[in-house]
């Protein structure tokens, strides 16, 4: 368990500091357009004759911390959502659950693409966009989880201790849920950084100059045959960054691991 | 049934009306970002938005906008005027086209995935099965299907990377949207197999001599689909309704390519109707999934609907 949460700090640090690494400014475009890996430029350049290599480094913190912001945002209001979705009310707790089973009708992507049709495109709508999307799933794990966590015997001895509804949600509730917590955050930061890109991949980020995994996909698109690396690296990146977290959060959520 | 269609229709209403108010309510303004960028001044947005009828008392909106929902009435399009009702029902037919290929390539590679993994099978292919699953469910699509662009189209050149106009033209879609799919499908259908291969009335069925094929087709498979079933039905839910990603990273015509480009010029009323489209489907297939599932599994008929 603590191997793996050290794991995931040393990169996430790594991660904050890779664009010190980066040989060239992820903007300049002085450079021959489309050139394949050299010793100058390691894994290429672009359509507009930007260096691949300091792109992609530049781009890792930004991706990754739009995904990080977006699921955060998302977990909040999932957890408070989660808490008023088990109310002592019957009409609260109706109406909530009805308005959580009907927004997960909507497929999340279309969710996020109602956000950004308000707000226009831009990195700070993409954040709200892919927040938006993960808020009524986290409402319902966390949902389940409590309830869950409401039947067994420690939560009833609590009650007859005859502590406030706040203390034994301090106490007892979070104490007990937050190993499904930690798990979910991982889900849902995948779903973040997954639609954040995507969001990214279809054009809707406002700032085509932005060093940005998703950003990198869109523009990498247009000359992906004859330099699918533009493409490729920001790609992997994304998966690697899925796979890498959905590892450290199930290992740091269950200790038999 | 009966019981079934009605919640169907409750939560056709409340998607409506959670979408009337998100696009009304919410910051935000649709008509000003429109408007602005191409320097209307104040009084221009104002007039824009009377003719719209959005100033209008917010309440005396809900009513319109539902009474024409009833008539099937899903407004205009503020880009060109056309009726919304009219754009989606003409892309309707890629978007069905796509979305079944898609559903049955995830069928069958799930269910075969599935199968390879849980029956007995040397532990070398069992791994690759296993890899594939796991790549499946979380390779992005955008980059699955790029990789895929470039391998089938740029380098081998067996088969075109977008369009819509001819039939070879879907075959790299639907093989990657379904691929992408069927990891969910092959996850689920895999964990029951697992549990039901060691039912005991699986081993009466081998010892009162059925075949293996017998006791795969009647007594495992159709204990082991019914969770399938809903993520089947799920999945088709969001395939039918339109893909976004695929069908713009395979320039594809669609209603997610539609809802993209109204997306991209905010809209409004064009991204309501496809996103209540969606929506519909998606409650439809769950509800024809849930119906499917009490039909093949009679215990799950006298439960509670």
């Amino acid at each position: 368990m603590k191997s793996r949460a050290i794991a995931l700090a040393v990169v996430m640090l790594g991660v904050c500091f890779a664009p010190i690494l980066s040989p060239y400014d992820p903007t300049e475009t002085k450079f021959t357009t489309l050139a394949p890996p050299s010793s100058e430029h390691l894994l290429g350049t672009d359509l507009l004759g930007r260096d691949i290599l300091s792109r992609a480094l530049h781009g890792a913190p930004h991706t990754l911390g739009i995904g990080i912001t977006a699921a955060s945002a998302a977990f909040i209001l999932g957890i408070i959502g989660g808490i008023i979705s088990t109310s002592h009310s019957w009409v609260v707790r109706t109406a909530t659950e009805a308005i959580i089973n009907t927004t997960l009708a909507f497929p999340g992507l279309a969710l996020a693409l109602i956000v950004l049709t308000l707000l226009g495109g831009s990195t700070q709508s993409i954040i709200v966009a892919a927040a938006t999307a993960q808020i009524a799933p986290t409402i319902r794990v966390i949902r389940a989880a409590l309830l869950q966590v409401q039947t067994q015997d420690y939560m009833m001895a609590a009650k007859s201790l005859g502590g406030s509804r706040m203390w034994q949600t301090r106490y007892y509730l979070l104490p007990n849920i937050l190993p499904t917590l930690t798990a979910y955050f991982g889900v849902v930061f995948s779903y973040c950084l997954l639609n954040s890109a995507a969001l990214s991949f279809l054009g809707l980020n406002g700032d085509p100059s932005q060093a940005d995994w998703g950003t990198m996909l869109y523009e990498g698109r247009a000359a992906f045959r004859s330099a699918p690396l533009a493409a490729f690296i920001p790609g992997m990146g994304i998966t690697l960054s899925i796979l890498f977290v959905q590892w450290a959060a199930r290992g740091i959520s269950d200790p038999r691991e | 049934m009966i019981a079934a269609g009605a919640r169907a229709l409750f939560t056709l209403w409340l998607a409506a009306t959670l979408v009337f108010f998100a696009l009304r309510v919410l910051p935000g303004d649709a008509i000003e970002g429109q408007l602005l960028g191409t320097g209307a001044d104040a009084e221009a947005v104002e007039a824009r938005r009377a003719a719209l009828g959005l100033n209008l008392p917010i309440t005396t909106q809900y009513a319109v906008y539902l009474g024409s929902l009833l008539r099937g009435d899903l407004g205009v399009s503020l880009t060109n005027g056309l009726p919304v009702s009219e754009i989606i029902a003409r892309q309707i037919p890629p978007t069905l086209m796509l979305g079944f290929s898609a559903l049955m390539v995830s069928v069958v590679l799930g269910l075969a995935l599935a199968l390879i993994s849980a029956l007995d099978i040397p532990r070398g292919v069992h791994r690759v099965v296993n890899a594939l699953i796991a790549l499946a469910l979380s390779v992005p699509i955008y980059w699955s299907g790029m990789i895929a662009i470039y391998i089938f189209a740029a380098q081998l050149n067996w088969l075109p990377s977008g369009g819509g106009e001819r039939l070879s033209q879907i075959v790299l879609p639907a093989m990657v949207l379904g691929f992408h799919i069927s990891g969910s499908i092959a996850q689920v259908l895999e964990t029951d197999l697992r549990v039901v291969i060691r039912a005991n009335y699986v081993m009466t069925g081998r010892a009162k001599g059925l075949s293996e094929t017998t006791i795969l087709a009647r007594h495992i498979l159709p204990n082991a689909i019914i969770p399938s079933i809903a993520v089947i039905a799920l999945q088709g839910g969001f395939l039918l309704g339109g893909v976004v990603i695929t069908e713009s990273l395979f320039s594809r015509p669609g209603l997610g390519r539609e809802l993209l480009n109204a997306t991209l010029q905010q809209n409004y009323p064009l991204v309501q109707g496809i996103v209540l489209w969606m929506t519909g489907v998606y409650i439809l297939f769950n509800t024809a999934g849930d119906l499917l599932s009490r039909w093949i599994d009679p215990r799950l008929r006298d439960a509670a609907p």
